[in-house]
């Protein structure tokens, strides 16, 4: 399952995933551990429930110490699925590419990438000279023992219309949750999201419009009609025919629906955008 | 779930939903509904849910709290806590203002937080240790714990509970509220809708009204979290300050609000966090204290540049 580690490298196997055993001047201080979703909660404090949300299977983490310097901590998520893997470095990203994996950050002492199933990050609790330098080639030798790169974000993250678009601020998750998180709409799941839904949340930015979009895969179209449904009797009273309606702090909101997926405008600055958002989504799914 | 019992971010916008929700999805106050005709908090568990009571909070700042090299200075910060419980009691003198909540026959509990990267600092431990002395208590009457708070902390007849304030993937902060968490013998049932229930904790017989004092140390709260260990030192900041209060809900009302200022004053926009709910649940579903910043009353003391709140 994992690439093999370049000759000479001592290094530590994680039933599978590989470790370095030093890192410039930082030495493992012990065996690497594994985690699973039972006891994910054992090792992160506070923030497993985000791990969770997606297809986690497993964690394997090493901790590295060096006299006089902050302890680096080594964690690799095997997500199950590079859409998870990207879900999870699109949760939290804020841009910074380092050229890493598929998909990369480095910022405050913490790198994080994404590269196949598997989201990795490499963290201090604070950021020195030398603490940037060995986080980056544990990186480095990391992302090289992983199976090679090549992976594009999900499908519907490409479904996304391009004018516009912040590409540092796009999310893909699954679960209602997830969504409250990013922009919370609700204290109940209206838009009936699950394990077994697929959601990309982005923002725009044209001129001195913004707007936010919601777009949202479904496992049939029945359960695509229902959250429209919902979402129309929750959310959306008194839209139009168009499918939009003006909120009460004067922005604009709206969805349609078209197959197994539903477009939503959660709020666009003007209703013109709102519209060019709308209408490009749906023009971009029947392609 | 009846749309009634459902709460859409439109509510907020309609001016529906109550101020403290709106405070914990982090959206603006100013059209959400007010509370009613006010009387004054007293403890955390003499009222019932959704009465409406007024609470108090201090606020005390002083430049020299924290160095450049983030050294805590002790004796800064034991004077910072002496006008804040003076404040607080309405006591002339701070051995007045500590004999009002420590009693010499007391066995006093210092519920403290150890969470690595931010734990409560061990000077403001030396200090609330050398109050409650001060204040008559013996040296071996006076229990510091987290994590065995369930077993070192049970019999105690008095708890102060001090932890620095920080975001927090599951409950968006960890405050007062949820560092009574370690009085459980299950803290994980606590983490259902963001640990709406964190409130819950305060009524289990190991610590149901013995809280004396409530601390939420801000000296260098952390107002963003990232990665698996939810910490980035980017986001920490000298802010040099004590929240201190009777009301755990009100002081961590107001830390909240401290961190959300914090993140727009950074970012430009309020990033992604976990709705703070089970600081508004601590409120309007098990009246615990008061969540709504309208009918918090804030104590300003000392610096006051950058405030932010």
């Amino acid at each position: 399952m994992i690439a093999l580690v370049a000759a000479g490298m001592a290094a530590c196997r994680g039933e599978g995933i590989v470790l370095p055993d030093r890192a410039g001047l930082w030495r493992a201080e012990g065996p690497a551990k594994t985690y699973d979703r039972r006891t994910l909660y054992d090792y992160i404090d506070g923030s497993a429930e985000v791990y969770l949300a997606y297809g986690f299977r497993k964690l394997t983490t090493r901790r590295y110490v060096c006299e006089g310097q902050p302890a680096i901590a080594a964690d690799v998520f095997d997500m199950g699925s590079p859409a998870d893997a990207y879900g999870i470095f699109s949760f939290e990203r804020m841009g910074g590419h380092v050229g890493l994996g598929d998909g990369s950050e480095y910022g405050g002492g913490m790198l994080r990438f994404w590269q196949g199933r598997y989201f990795v990050c490499v963290s201090a609790p604070k950021e020195t000279e030398a603490v940037k330098q060995a986080t980056l080639q544990l990186g480095r030798r990391i992302s090289a023992a992983l199976p090679k790169p090549g992976f594009g974000p999900p499908k519907i993250v490409s479904l996304l219309p391009s004018q516009g678009l912040r590409t540092d601020r796009v999310r893909y998750f699954h679960q209602h949750g997830s969504l409250n998180y990013h922009y919370f709409l609700s204290t109940e799941n209206i838009l009936n999201l699950g394990t077994d839904t697929e959601a990309a949340l982005a923002q725009y930015e044209i001129g001195d419009a913004k707007a936010r979009l919601l777009l949202v895969r479904y496992p049939s179209q029945e359960r695509a009609q229902e959250a429209m449904e919902s979402l129309r009797a929750s959310y959306l009273e008194g839209a139009g025919t168009g499918g939009l309606v003006q909120l009460e702090d004067g922005k604009w909101a709206g969805a349609r629906q078209r197959g197994v997926y539903l477009v939503v405008v959660l709020e666009a600055s003007d209703r013109s955008l709102a519209e060019r958002l709308m209408q490009e989504s749906i023009k971009r799914l029947r392609g | 779930m009846s749309k009634k019992e459902q709460i859409t971010r439109r509510d907020f916008l309609r001016g529906t939903a109550s101020a403290a929700l709106a405070a914990a999805v982090g959206l603006p106050l100013a059209s959400c509904r007010a509370g009613a005709a006010p009387k004054e908090w007293s403890a955390p568990t003499a009222r019932g849910v959704g009465e409406e009571v007024r609470s108090k909070v201090v606020l005390v700042r002083d430049q020299a709290a924290v160095g450049e090299d983030g050294t805590i200075n002790e004796e800064v910060v034991g004077r910072m806590l002496d006008e804040a419980v003076c404040a607080l009691t309405e006591k002339g003198t701070p051995a007045e203002a500590w004999a009002e909540l420590i009693k010499a026959e007391d066995l006093v509990g210092i519920k403290t937080n150890v969470w690595a990267n931010l734990p409560t600092p061990p000077e403001l431990e030396r200090v609330l240790r050398h109050r409650a002395t001060a204040a008559g208590v013996a040296n071996d009457r006076i229990r510091v714990t987290d994590r065995e708070a369930r077993r070192l902390l049970a019999d105690c007849t008095a708890l102060i509970n001090v932890r620095p304030a920080r975001s927090h993937h599951w409950s968006g902060m960890g405050g007062c509220i949820k560092n009574y968490i370690m009085f459980s013998d299950r803290p994980y049932q606590y983490h259902d809708n963001a640990c709406e229930s964190l409130a819950l904790a305060w009524e289990l017989p190991v610590c149901k009204g013995k809280t004396r004092l409530n601390i939420l140390a801000v000296l260098t709260p952390q107002f963003y979290g990232r990665g698996p260990h939810a910490f980035d030192p980017r986001y920490v900041w000298p802010y040099k300050g004590l929240i201190v209060g009777f009301d755990p809900v009100a002081c961590d009302a107001l830390g909240a609000e401290l961190l959300r200022a914090k993140r727009i004053a950074v970012f430009g926009e309020e990033q992604p966090l976990t709705p703070t709910t089970h600081i508004a649940a601590a409120d309007e579903k098990y009246g615990l204290g008061v969540a709504d910043l309208n009918r918090i009353d804030i104590i300003r003391l000392g610096w006051t540049e950058d405030s932010l709140i």
